[in-house]
């Protein structure tokens, strides 16, 4: 038999098994786009791998998942570590990553880690890697920080990401100065074209009298 | 004949998979329309919406009410502009990407608002001084304004030994009525911020943080606000 008479002798089976894995592939990608539109990516990783992680509730795996964008009360627990909880916030325009490494408490949990050192130095690692990404996301979302830190004779501008913000995009401006010049730190935001009042502002030495 | 049948149902069935995510991933941002529902809140004010426009002049009038109405806007921008006595008049801008309800409720004319200082300022102080009891005879509560549509108040504390030469803290507080009592929103600070006072509107908190305390009467007297 030539193979045009095989194809011939088997074309019915040929055309709905190639038909069949067309549409197979069809909903398998119609499937995964219509679950991941309108989310986000965002990649968890926990040590030890089998701890269980939950946000705002729901069990999830580490690794990279899709989510909506908003915020979230992650946990992990295992047992003879310290319980984790941070509330996070996912957005779109930011690389979403959480690494969280949990401490041990109990003498066999102490020596887990110890056997396992490289797992934690590599989230160790890869949270470094996070926070030098999050600092040129700071800077990206608050362009004012471009002009600091800022010194004179009279006073002093610096900032620092804001620890109450769950989105890593806040910052607050540190002032440094004597009472008479704070008004003036203050003009000196407003020569740069941003209004003080966008921001946090902390002066060093100082007591509000009237509290 | 059946393996045509099938064929063609394979062909039907991905055709139909395809548009469905098609439509779930572009027609949502591009083609959709919602009902956007305008609540006026203060009576004869007159609202027009407009298409926004790229070009500067361009812009589509789209409607024209004075009471409560609701359109079917297409996803984009627009703005409307509210109008009647006593009310500042300002264009408003928002945008449509799902279905929403839009309070209008204009601000007042600075002249308006200015008028209504000097009957409240007793009872804006009195607020204040019973919220901070250390504002003693040494600071002065300057005149401040009164903002939106006379709910929001704001002003100054300065130290009385402040000078041009040598200035000491000028405070700044802000207050809202409600009920008729005039309640203390804020500490009084340096400079406030939105990111600690979310619920105040930044125009309020902005335009007091720009206040310059040195050269502010602690009497009462007309101020325009715009």
């Amino acid at each position: 038999m030539t193979p045009g008479e095989i194809f011939q002798q088997y074309k019915a089976l040929i055309v709905t098994v190639a038909g069949l894995s067309i549409a197979a592939v069809v909903i398998l990608i119609g499937a995964t786009i219509w679950q991941r539109a309108g989310k986000v990516t965002f990649e968890l990783t926990v040590v030890p791998g089998d701890a269980l992680v939950k946000m705002n509730a729901t069990p999830v795996a580490a690794g990279t998942l899709y989510v909506k964008p908003g915020t979230y009360e992650v946990t992990a627990t295992k047992e003879g570590f310290a319980d984790y909880k941070k509330s996070i916030t996912i957005d779109e325009a930011a690389k979403n990553t959480l690494g969280i490494p949990l401490v041990p408490l109990t003498t066999e949990a102490t020596n887990w880690v110890k056997q396992n050192k490289r797992q934690y130095e590599t989230i160790t690692s890869t949270i470094a890697t996070n926070a030098s990404s999050k600092q040129t996301l700071l800077k990206e979302r608050n362009p004012i920080t471009a002009n600091m830190p800022f010194k004179n004779l009279l006073y002093g501008l610096n900032y620092r990401a804001d620890p109450a913000d769950t989105t890593d995009s806040k910052i607050i401006i540190d002032i440094t100065t004597s009472q008479a010049n704070r008004q003036s730190a203050l003009f000196q935001i407003r020569q740069w074209g941003y209004d003080p009042t966008d921001y946090k502002i902390e002066f060093s030495e100082y007591v509000n009298p009237l509290l | 004949m059946n393996k045509r049948y099938i064929v063609a149902g394979i062909i039907i069935f991905i055709l139909l998979v395809s548009m469905a995510a098609f439509i779930r991933l572009f027609v949502p941002t591009q083609l959709s329309s919602h009902n956007v529902t305008f609540r006026l809140l203060q009576p004869n004010t007159e609202v027009t919406v407009y298409k926004d426009s790229t070009q500067p002049g361009h812009s589509t009038k789209l409607s024209n009410f004075t009471a409560t109405k609701t359109l079917q806007l297409q996803n984009g921008s627009y703005y409307y502009v509210a109008t009647g006595q006593d009310i500042a008049t300002a264009s408003i801008a928002f945008s449509v990407s799902n279905a929403r309800i839009i309070e209008v409720n204009p601000s007042f004319t600075g002249t308006y608002l200015n008028a209504q200082i000097a009957s409240q300022l007793p009872q804006i102080n009195a607020a204040i001084r019973q919220a901070y009891p250390k504002i003693t005879n040494d600071y002065v509560i300057n005149s401040g304004k009164l903002f939106l549509q006379g709910q929001w108040y704001g002003t100054t504390i300065s130290d009385k030994r402040s000078t041009n030469r040598n200035p000491y803290d000028a405070y700044r507080i802000v207050l809202l009525k409600q009920n008729d009592v005039w309640q203390v929103m804020t500490k009084p600070e340096i400079n406030l911020s939105i990111p600690n006072y979310p619920g105040i509107p930044k125009v309020v908190l902005s335009s007091i943080n720009n206040i310059d305390p040195l050269n502010v009467p602690a009497t009462p007297r007309p101020i325009i606000y715009n």
